[in-house]
């Protein structure tokens, strides 16, 4: 044991002696992980905006629908028209975890103004229960916009494209045509309450219009009922569990999906994100662990002699296999506490400025806030290290088989 | 009692087309608490010779025993174990470990074996050492804080820590001045005489020949036993 120690010692003060070299070998392992760190850190913050636009200003943590909704939306939501009444509303409050439930009835629709029809889709939304539950849905309007009212004095909002297309201002009112799920053509009235920002997460659906719950089951003939309920809940991440007890607490008659699997476009945006960081960190990763061989080939050689010297006066081949592993690990680790402090340090301070990164299909960029957890930290420290040590091994290894007259060169 | 016995040592070095025969069939025997010099032309065999007999190296043929054991068929580390525990060597180049100071490397070839002694037995066994080389105030120096002879006092202290049965010493003085040289001299003729340690020699200095019990000549990898005077006028033949 103390022989180890006594060669972990030697490989700490090498790592010493070699300052210049040293320096430099941890100050590139240092940005390796710095920049990891940072981008790590980075990608969380555009993640939780990309997380919290979807969830909170669009789908909630969950949503309700009958059974089959998801899978015939296109061809008659209506047909899966449910009572949403206070008392089914209350029904799914006592479900453990649901913070606030709200209503809504999807449909399509033709909207006219003067001579001009367009066809859209429309979304009836409780006035101040989707609020609860979609609170990003309040920054997503235009200054002094509004949905509010009911059945008769409804006013809505629409996008911006359907506002250009439209030549709408806030005031006009619109004519709202839209079949029941009887195929019957029913007409309606809303006002213009105002427009939405420009909103990534409605990229999609660019002609939209929002309009009171109640003008939307009088223009579709669902009175007292939504076509989904959006929950919202303390944890998003925990909404496969929510998901199970909802569904166990509303039988067989109702489906219920979490924000996964309704927002695919922002899973497959998340899992793209994931894939080119991983990327990233491959090729940072092997640019370090290249650097760790090199530098670790050349100490080799540079002590070919004292190695040698050593053999001779007993030290074995796995000791000198260890030597220059540990000193290899010493400076992975040294390198990467260092790097990894820089990271966090560059992290806090993004998070206290702010990055303004702007999303595509966005016309307004978001603040995103990196952060990073300390178990990334002390992985990618930790993996350093391991892969510093890993990537010594063959120098240690070519040094460990040589001869103690090849390393000596003679005696 | 015999310390080293050769018998028939042959080694041939094969350099791909051509083969080199360093040794042709040495026979020799060192007996406890000699002080024997190896001397001969450069390309002789002596440095072969020595790396056989300290275990850097293996024969191609015939029979090495050390301590009446046979040296054959030993892996890495059974040779690494022998030399660190039957062998001291001193190196031209005195060959210390820079990162470590004067008591740390005194101490090193203890340290790595398999079972070390204890801390404080080896420190002061070390230091004892240090202090009969003449190294008791430089104890915490670096070798870079160290003139030649200084550091060839640490290379002989090191060798000695082992509490060796043979020393192998290759060219000792070569790289130091006179003065030193004979500072060194003296003090492995006193450690020869006062603690019997036997030291095995390859050098072409007279000094240190003249100090010698027994010259061995090597000449063209044989043995050529003999006085030094005997070898001197063969030399100068």
């Amino acid at each position: 044991m103390r022989g180890v120690w006594q060669l972990v010692r030697i490989a700490l003060r090498n790592v010493v002696r070699n300052r210049r070299r040293s320096a430099i070998t941890l100050v590139a392992l240092g940005m390796a992980v710095c920049v990891l760190v940072f981008l790590r850190g980075a990608v969380n913050g555009l993640q939780a905006v990309l997380k919290e636009r979807v969830i909170y200003g669009q789908t909630g943590v969950v949503q309700i629908h009958k059974r089959g909704f998801i899978a015939n939306v296109k061809k008659s939501p209506l047909h899966f028209g449910f009572p949403a009444g206070p008392a089914m509303l209350a029904k799914v409050r006592a479900v453990e975890g649901v913070q606030a439930v709200t209503p809504r009835v999807a449909f399509a629709t033709m909207v006219s103004v003067k001579d001009t029809t367009l066809f859209a889709l429309g979304l009836g939304i409780d006035p101040v229960l989707e609020y609860d539950v979609c609170p990003q849905r309040r920054n997503d309007l235009s200054p002094g916009s509004t949905v509010s009212g009911g059945a008769a004095d409804g006013l809505g909002v629409t996008t911006p494209e359907l506002r250009d297309q439209l030549a709408l201002k806030r005031g006009d009112e619109l004519t709202l045509l839209a079949p029941d799920f009887d195929g019957t053509l029913n007409g309606g009235l809303v006002g213009v309450g105002g427009f939405l920002a420009d909103n990534p997460a409605f990229s999609a659906d660019k002609k939209l219009i929002f309009v009171p719950l109640a003008a939307a089951q009088a223009l579709v003939r669902l009175d007292e009922q939504a076509t989904e309920l959006a929950v919202r809940s303390a944890d998003p991440d925990a909404a496969d569990a929510l998901k199970q007890r909802l569904e166990a607490a509303l039988g067989p008659g109702f489906e219920v999906h979490t924000w996964r699997e309704l927002a695919k476009f922002a899973v497959d945006a998340l899992s793209t994100q994931e894939k080119a960081l991983g990327f990233v960190t491959g090729i940072f990763a092997l640019v370090a662990l290249f650097g760790i061989l090199n530098t670790m080939l050349m100490i080799v050689l540079a002590r070919t002699k004292e190695i040698g010297t050593m053999m001779a006066v007993g030290v074995r081949r796995r000791s000198i296999l260890g030597l220059v592993v540990s000193e290899a690990a010493i400076l992975g680790g040294l390198g990467a506490i260092l790097g990894g402090a820089l990271g966090v340090c560059a992290v806090l301070l993004a998070a206290k400025v702010g990055l303004s990164i702007k999303p595509p299909g966005a016309t307004l960029p978001d603040i995103v806030r990196p952060f990073v957890s300390l178990a990334f930290v002390a992985r990618a420290v930790i993996g350093a290290m391991i892969g510093a040590a890993i990537a010594a091994v063959y120098p240690a290894y070519r040094a460990s088989r040589m001869t103690p007259i090849e390393a000596l060169g003679a005696l | 009692m015999s310390i080293i016995k050769l018998q028939g040592i042959k080694k041939e070095y094969d350099l791909g087309k051509t083969k080199v025969i360093a040794l042709k069939g040495v026979d020799l025997e060192v007996q406890k608490g000699e002080f024997t010099v190896v001397m001969g032309p450069s390309g002789s065999g002596k440095t072969t010779l020595l790396n056989i007999i300290g275990c850097l190296d293996r024969q191609t043929s015939g029979r090495y025993d050390l301590e009446d054991k046979e040296v054959v068929g030993k892996d890495f580390d059974d040779l690494a174990a022998i030399r660190n525990e039957k062998i001291g060597f001193i190196f031209q180049m005195f060959n210390l470990i820079p990162v470590l100071d004067v008591i740390e490397n005194i101490e090193f070839p203890c340290l790595v074996r398999q079972v070390p002694e204890a801390k404080a037995k080896l420190r002061a066994r070390a230091t004892q050492l240090a202090e009969d080389v003449g190294l008791g105030p430089y104890l915490h120096h670096k070798p870079d804080e160290l003139s030649g002879g200084q550091r060839q006092r640490v290379a002989i202290a090191r060798a000695l820590a082992t509490q060796p049965v043979l020393v192998l010493a290759d060219e000792p003085t070569a790289n130091l001045d006179s003065k030193t040289s004979d500072q060194i001299i003296d003090l492995m003729v006193h450690l020869n005489k006062d603690k019997g340690v036997t030291f095995l020699f390859s050098t072409h200095d007279p000094r240190v020949m003249k100090h010698a019990r027994r010259v061995v000549r090597i000449a063209d990898g044989k043995i050529v036993e003999g006085t030094l005077e005997e070898h001197e006028r063969a030399a100068h033949a």
